[in-house]
């Protein structure tokens, strides 16, 4: 007899669970809030969209609206900033119809795949407002070689370059950093298991 | 009509939970997680019992669900299993006196499933539970002949385990 008979044996016969859960008990579970990594991800996702639209409301940006008009780049950037604002509403059309397709009825490789582009698409969302964030900085750096406002007046055109380059790479090593740090703490275990399911199904 | 509905999934459910109760034995190693898993997957199973529709058996769908939860919708990492102290393990069963030689396999069995990764445990516990390949496959999302090498796999590394 197989050495794993023997344990089968004994997993067949054990007993049923000596603390059974009432219907009751089941019912008040069921209107219970899910803490699940779809939910964590749906919510964190929704914060990441309302930060990005509510930041200019909640930093004071004037000071930098009248830098930019006396540097002439204010329509510039204004016609960008709107321009922005079809493709946020594509990438949380987006976010909710791959949120919604979620299932776990779907076979578990598949569920992990649904889960990975949901949180892929709040992913797309940042990395466009990062490179939206260069862009503007690329601008700024245009703008203040140009016309240079404050401090940057009595310095060389190459150091306005430098400090405005070290600024932006700054800005993004920290959004990134966090960005990071977020979702491999939230996403650690189904990125393993997504790795581990992946290996299972290659070819031999 | 959503009472109804509700009624047959308390009791579909109430009879069926052992399924549950196994898998969050499974996949946690303390009862407060146990009851956390167990309360998570009960939301998913209730969440979908619309789209269920009796198209398959009650027990195969919760089987689905069940482990879909244990392995890609429960938040909290189960690898800190690997570090479990066996000295736990020794103490409860002192604490409850077992003379049971089946009862003492079966924990030995569970404290070696304990150690393998969740899709490793996925496939045990189907092997387990009697489910034809077919079933296994379907249920993971991986092909039919996979499932058989990664079981065979599987099921060396759990040998290993009980009798290095």
């Amino acid at each position: 007899m197989d050495l794993l008979d023997n344990y089968k044996k004994a997993w067949d016969n054990q007993p049923e669970e000596i603390k059974k859960i009432s219907a009751l008990e089941i019912y008040k579970m069921t209107q219970a809030k899910s803490s699940s990594i779809v939910k964590w991800i749906f919510v964190i996702g929704i914060l990441e969209f309302a930060f990005m639209i509510l930041y200019t409301f909640i930093f004071d940006v004037s000071n930098d609206e009248k830098i930019m008009m006396a540097m002439g780049i204010y329509e510039f950037v204004q016609i960008s900033q709107y321009l922005t604002i079809p493709v946020l509403f594509y990438f949380l059309f987006l976010f909710y119809k791959n949120y919604k397709n979620i299932s776990s009825i779907d076979n578990t490789k598949k569920l992990m795949t649904k889960i990975k582009k949901t949180r892929r698409t709040v992913r797309n969302y940042v990395i466009f407002n990062l490179l939206y964030i260069v862009y503007i900085a690329a601008i700024m750096t245009f703008g203040m070689v140009r016309t240079p406002q404050g401090n940057f007046q009595n310095i060389p055109e190459w150091l306005i370059v430098l400090i405005m380059i070290l600024v932006t790479v700054i800005m993004l090593l920290l959004f990134w950093g966090f960005y990071q740090l977020l979702y491999g703490i939230l996403l650690n275990k189904l990125n393993r298991n997504y790795t581990e399911l992946a290996k299972l199904d290659q070819k031999e | 009509m959503l009472k109804d509905l509700e009624s047959k999934f308390l009791s579909d459910f109430e009879k069926n939970q052992n399924i549950v109760h196994k898998i969050c034995r499974m996949y946690t190693t303390d009862k407060e997680a146990h009851n956390d898993l167990f309360q998570e997957v009960t939301i998913q199973l209730w969440r979908n019992y619309e789209k269920f529709r009796g198209e398959a058996k009650f027990s195969t769908w919760m089987y689905r669900v069940a482990l879909n939860t244990a392995i890609s919708l429960y938040r909290k990492s189960t690898r800190r299993i690997k570090t479990q102290n066996i000295s736990d393990f020794e103490y409860k069963i002192k604490a409850d006196d077992y003379d049971d030689s089946e009862e003492l396999q079966l924990k030995a069995l569970y404290l070696a499933i304990h150690q393998l990764n969740d899709i490793e445990k996925a496939l045990i516990f189907l092997y387990l539970e009697d489910k034809p390949y077919k079933e296994i496959s379907e249920t993971l999302g991986i092909s039919n002949g996979n499932a058989r090498v990664k079981m065979n796999r599987a099921k060396e590394k759990l040998k290993n385990i009980l009798n290095p």
